[in-house]
């Protein structure tokens, strides 16, 4: 074979290769619950009122719609707070929802120190982001703008996670990645750490007071709620920080600059035989129960604040 | 820089291009110009110990050259000598030494804990055999400055070898090299290999082996043996990838580097394997330690005890920790019981069973190499033997963490690894293009989808 031949059909195979991956994986992502939501999303009404609207990452998935009436579930898996911060101004600034309450997450690794590269699906949230905005806000500039080149050239880069969840875990009809693997709590030996906060932990607290603060000026009642994990998630996890000392640091901080601190920690309400995996909440019966929890806490807290 | 980042990628090629546009005179410079700011990118301010390095070997060798004395000759030699070594003592050993008084004696000296400059073992290396080489008229002085600190500081090989000789390397950096396809499409095949290598497989084993060698009091005898075995594979991904990379990108240069390995894993013995693994550095510890001390040309006794300092050495060579030395003191010993004969048969399945010995006996040593430290090493070893499961053998394995998918790819990779390593153990070449094109997409795409893209230092790098 003729080398320039050689190249052009090196080449050739190399593009049609990438344009059908790009393609298979964008679809499939989009057709998986990590872009539905997106979609569900996109259909609202400009101006459509919330009583309760959920944001953050796929813990949150652990609610389910008897929570409320009138709600919209907008987590998505793997969502950091910095880019659920950006969301949340799309919701209030583009779409102009109407919310009453907002739910995030508050759990023991939502906050902890990240590089903001844009590594993980850049192809679906760039949408949410100002660009400019994000990337002067990113600890990794280059890797920022280079991630973002690459998430439009090969999106499917180290995507065999993605698929493999899509096609092979029971998590395709559920908004759940793969089924993990979950310890039982006996084999785990663990003992919660105290009186230990390394800073890495709180490195995106900043963006905790910017929704907070968005909050108070939308007058939107926020909630954080740590959502149940297992021990062996937190013997993985939290290694070198108490979560008491993180949530009082947390509350303190957001108390001195008027803030509110709406705070509910079902962190450690399960044992392991209730999960999927160790950070998610198994079938939709345990989510039933976990979801009236939340809804008697949610009413617990609203008339702990009329009294006060 | 590191070489599975896309920007060594977009660093390489506007190299490439720059270097085939310019004229022959200038690419020195160019090159020399690169491999600064290689190294540079990752910490400026140790540019100062290799242009350190690079001006007392120039100077030393230019005096032993030009010197008829023995006695000046030999008094630049021990020059250069102690400088590299002056330099490699503080930044690797000094820390070491500190914590051995301290221990010994009783004392609270304290640490300096210096960040160790990247590859300084290897220039260092480099640079020590181009001063030798010279004071034993092997070769002669390099007089064009330019080109000198290009051989020690060509960024292919800079950080982790192959450990080059200034007579293979010189003469190639001052060859004029016209634009090649076919050094393009090797140099890219090797490089196409050697991510795999790494991205891949390494880093992706290195998941499973960091958490249980990192937490070895938790786990059992299995899957401790699975690890080490683990690692086996991962330190020889992680180096030959890295190596693959380096020769192939200098390939595109249209410098050939020096094989660093050829299929250690399938070596019948322990001599075979250092035939077979980090080639560069086997050969110049043979040639500047082993054969000066008088190699096998003496008496019994004294050719073991100059192998076993040979394998001492270089086990000190990997890095300040007895786990490194008990590792090389592993493969001297058992380098000299190889050497009593036994009777040979010639039966295919006493090669394999030989191929399985020596495998086991390289993968016992890297628990040293691998662990912690040595307590750690001993009752990993103590484990293997002990209790084999904790809670049956599968649900040991899951409580590592690594997941189905982690696992189904390792095993879809390694079998291709498997696959390129007998063809070439077996000297077999796919001479069909189709299926060395078809061979190369799946290699690429393998990368894109499965390489594990956070990027991961090379192993080596720390030595």
């Amino acid at each position: 074979m003729k080398r320039s031949r050689k190249i052009i059909l090196l080449l050739a195979l190399v593009l049609v290769i990438n344009q059908f991956l790009s393609y298979w994986y964008e679809s499939v992502m989009r057709e998986s619950s990590f872009a539905k939501v997106d979609e569900t999303y996109e259909e609202l009404d400009e101006g459509e009122h919330f009583d309760i609207f959920i944001m953050g990452n796929s813990h949150t998935f652990a609610l389910l719609d008897n929570l409320s009436n009138s709600m919209f579930k907008f987590g998505t898996t793997g969502e950091t707070i910095d880019q659920t911060y950006y969301k949340f101004l799309d919701v209030i600034e583009n779409k102009k929802l109407k919310v009453d309450t907002l739910i995030i997450p508050l759990d023991i690794n939502y906050l902890v120190e990240l590089k903001m590269d844009n590594s993980r699906y850049p192809f679906f949230w760039n949408k949410y982001l100002s660009f400019s905005d994000y990337l002067s806000e990113s600890n990794e500039k280059w890797n920022f703008v280079k991630n973002s080149i690459l998430g439009y050239v090969v999106p499917y880069v180290n995507g065999s996670n993605d698929m493999f969840d899509y096609y092979f875990s029971s998590g395709k009809g559920n908004q759940l990645r793969s089924e993990g693997n979950v310890i039982a709590d006996s084999l785990v030996d663990f003992e919660i750490p105290k009186g230990e906060l390394d800073e890495k932990y709180l490195y995106f607290y900043p963006y905790i007071e910017k929704i907070n603060e968005q909050c108070a000026k939308e007058g939107i009642h926020l909630i954080m709620i740590s959502f149940p994990v297992t021990k062996y998630f937190y013997s993985q996890t939290a290694k070198k920080m108490d979560p008491e000392l993180y949530f009082a640091t947390i509350k303190n901080n957001l108390e001195t600059k008027g803030l509110e601190f709406n705070h509910i920690n079902l962190s450690q309400e399960y044992g392991s035989e209730k999960f999927r995996d160790p950070h998610h909440l198994g079938d939709n019966e345990i989510r039933f129960e976990f979801t009236e929890l939340v809804k008697q806490k949610m009413s617990e807290q609203k008339s702990k604040k009329i009294n006060e | 820089m590191l070489f599975n980042s896309v920007d060594y990628f977009v660093f390489l090629i506007v190299i490439l291009f720059a270097y085939y546009k310019l004229n022959h005179k200038w690419r020195w410079l160019l090159l020399l110009a690169a491999s600064y700011f290689f190294y540079g990118v990752w910490k400026v301010e140790f540019l100062g110990l290799i242009l350190f390095s690079t001006t007392i070997d120039y100077l030393c060798g230019i005096g032993i050259s030009q010197s008829n004395s023995k006695k000046k000759r030999k008094w630049l030699l021990w020059l250069s000598l102690f400088s590299n070594l002056s330099i490699l003592y503080v930044f690797k050993y000094l820390d070491f030494s500190i914590t051995a008084v301290n221990d010994i004696f009783s004392q609270d000296f304290v640490l300096y804990n210096l960040v160790l400059p990247m590859g300084i073992s290897f220039y260092t290396f480099q640079t020590m055999s181009y001063s030798i080489d010279v004071y034993k008229g092997d070769i002669k002085a390099e007089k064009h400055f330019g080109y000198f600190a290009l051989y020690v500081t060509f960024f292919p090989q800079l950080v982790a070898g192959p450990i080059e000789r200034a007579s293979r390397l010189l003469p190639q950096l001052k060859q004029k090299v016209e634009f090649n396809w076919n050094n393009i499409s090797d140099g890219l095949k090797m490089v196409l290999i050697g991510l795999f290598k790494k991205v891949v497989i390494a880093d992706r084993i290195a998941q499973l082996v960091n958490e249980v060698y990192n937490n070895q009091a938790e786990y059992n005898g299995a899957i401790l043996i699975i690890a080490t075995v683990g690692f086996a594979i991962q330190i020889y991904c992680d180096f030959s990838g890295y190596s693959d990379i380096a020769i192939g990108s200098a390939r595109m240069l249209g410098v050939n580097l020096m094989d660093n390995f050829k299929t250690p894993y399938f070596s019948k013995s322990l001599q075979e394997f250092w035939t077979r693994w980090h080639i560069s550095l086997s050969q110049w510890f043979r040639d500047y330690v082993y054969i000066p001390l008088g190699g096998s040309k003496v008496v019994k006794w004294r050719w073991r005890y100059n192998l076993l300092i040979t394998f001492l050495v270089s086990g000190f060579w990997h890095g300040a920790n007895w786990t490194f030395i008990v590792w090389g003191g592993i493969h001297g010993v058992i380098l000299i019981l190889e050497k009593i004969k036994v009777k040979q048969f010639s039966y295919r399945i006493y090669k394999i069973g030989k191929m399985l010995f020596v495998f086991s006996v390289v993968c016992f040593a890297w628990i040293f190499f691998r662990a912690n430290s040595m307590s750690d090493a001993i009752d990993i070893i103590h484990k293997m033997m002990t209790s084999f499961v904790k809670n049956g053998l599968i649900a040991d394995f899951k409580s590592t963490g690594i997941s189905l998918i982690n696992t189904i790819i390792l095993l879809y990779a390694i079998t291709i690894l498997f696959v390129l390593d007998w063809l070439n153990f077996q000297k077999k070449k796919v001479n069909n293009e189709y299926i060395r094109l078809f061979g190369m997409i799946v290699l690429l795409f393998s990368i894109l989808t499965m390489g594990v893209t956070e990027v991961k230092e090379f192993i080596y790098f720390q030595f």
